[in-house]
């Protein structure tokens, strides 16, 4: 490697009278000692700052998508879903009549929460999908900061997901933070967002 | 094919490379002393060993670690970078080559890394010659991106995107390595910052903040050796784009022959 102290010579011309125009390069050895030390302080400080920022976009989406959710899974319930039906069956079969499509709602590919309760998903899809329709406008973000697979890689266990039973929507939602710079580990996060079913309190009372 | 270009482009600018640097002949070493200006201010308080106020004048004692076979080492670190160095990283570009064809990297992105390493070979062994980061090395580093970019063009067109995050990135890291030389008293040299400035313009951004980083590890190492075997003092400099060579080669290496 380089030798350590720049000399008499480094600085004088050479032999032909030339020497390469530029700014000087060196490095202070007490620079040396401590530059990887502030250098690693402050990549750790963006990982952890880029970590808490995904936490934060993927809990804001798994609570909306909670609350939607509970919301929606009103319409799950006996009565409505009987008259619903009906009411789709009719104007579906109108549509139809006319020409259109059998999807007149639109209600097969939407991540729309209402739309995905209409459908009859497990609970896991119902759940995943709910988050990354909340979660579709961050996806380049997500990725960005290092999640795996960006809004499609928030994952939900079947067993700890609740949505259309019990009175509460409890979403359990996992996924993976990349650490650069750091090999090729990866961080497991997860966010927690519960929220009561509408149309569940007071239902004792009837 | 793009294999092919890759290593002959290479081969070329290997070569451009060894004539450049020979085209600086060595200069004896004269003994006498620089101008001060001419020397790194590692330390503009005056802590540094090397500097000695003289009736108002500042003079620059040079400091000679190991006085016993200074000319010996010099010649064989000139050597090693001047014969070797460019084709031991010639090898590494041709290894390179291959990984990166095995998984169809572009072209493009293959030709702006490995004329980035090749490039640096030139500007280690003046950086320890004349402790100077050449200007038209880095503007040859600037002509590399942007025959690349003219190359992504052909390619279906440049991900803007990417290139602002590039230079998203290469502000980030002048302003770091900026505050850096301020905070140290300049104990960084301003050459050195213009060529990271560069890395994430080359290399993308993740690879150009690994390889900075292996950089100065690799400094830190010969430092803390230097340190141990009393062969320099913390004010003493020394030139930082040999750590930067091996660095940038051994991350590129690492991360990238599997043809990320």
């Amino acid at each position: 490697m380089a030798r350590l102290v720049l000399r008499a010579s480094d600085c004088a011309p050479s032999s032909s009278g030339r020497r390469p125009a530029g700014a000087r390069g060196y490095l202070i050895v007490e620079a040396a000692m401590a530059l990887p030390v502030y250098l690693l302080f402050m990549l750790l400080v963006m990982k952890l700052s880029a970590v808490a920022v995904a936490q934060a976009k993927v809990t804001v989406a798994v609570n909306q998508a909670a609350i939607a959710l509970s919301q929606a899974s009103y319409v799950r319930s006996a009565a409505v879903t009987s008259d619903a039906a009906d009411v789709i069956d009719l104007v579906e079969d109108l549509v139809g009549r006319l020409g259109s499509n059998d999807d007149v709602f639109g209600l097969n590919g939407s991540d729309n929460a209402l739309a995905l309760m209409v459908n009859d998903l497990p609970e896991a899809e119902l759940a995943s999908r709910a988050v990354a329709g909340q979660l579709e406008s961050q996806d380049a973000l997500l990725k960005a900061l290092g999640v795996v697979e960006g809004a499609e890689g928030v994952t939900f266990d079947p067993a700890t997901v609740s949505v259309v039973t019990g009175d509460r929507v409890v979403l359990d939602a996992q996924y993976d933070v990349r650490l650069w710079f750091f090999g090729d580990h990866s961080l497991a996060m997860r966010a927690h967002a519960e929220s009561t079913r509408w149309g569940t309190v007071g239902a004792g009372d009837e | 094919m793009a294999g092919v270009i890759v290593i002959l482009v290479s081969a070329a600018v290997t070569l451009l490379g060894v004539r450049y640097v020979a085209s600086f002949a060595p200069g004896r070493p004269s003994g006498g002393t620089p101008s001060p200006r001419d020397l790194p201010s590692a330390d503009a308080g005056g802590a540094a060993e090397g500097e000695q106020e003289d009736g108002g004048q500042v003079s620059v004692k040079i400091v000679e670690p190991d006085a016993a076979a200074p000319a010996a080492r010099d010649d064989v670190l000139d050597r090693s970078l001047v014969v070797y160095a460019p084709w031991a990283v010639l090898a590494a570009v041709v290894a390179l080559a291959v990984g990166w064809g095995v998984a169809e990297v572009p072209l493009s992105y293959q030709l702006r890394v490995a004329l980035t390493l090749v490039l640096l070979v030139p500007v280690a062994a003046l950086d320890v010659r004349y402790g100077v980061v050449a200007a038209p090395a880095l503007g040859a580093l600037l002509l590399v991106r942007a025959v690349s970019l003219a190359i992504e063009v052909t390619e279906g067109g440049p991900s803007w995107s990417s290139v602002g995050q590039e230079a998203a990135a290469a502000a980030m890291i002048g302003a770091v390595f900026g505050l850096v030389r301020l905070t140290s008293r300049a104990g960084l040299g301003g050459g050195d910052v213009l060529l990271f400035l560069l890395f994430p313009l080359l290399l993308g951004t993740r690879l150009a903040v690994t390889a900075v980083f292996v950089s100065f590890i690799v400094a830190f190492a010969y430092s803390a050796w230097a340190l141990a075997a009393h062969r320099a003092t913390r004010k003493d400099a020394f030139p930082l784009c040999p750590a930067v060579l091996v660095g940038t080669v051994a991350t590129v290496l690492f991360v990238s022959l599997s043809g990320v």
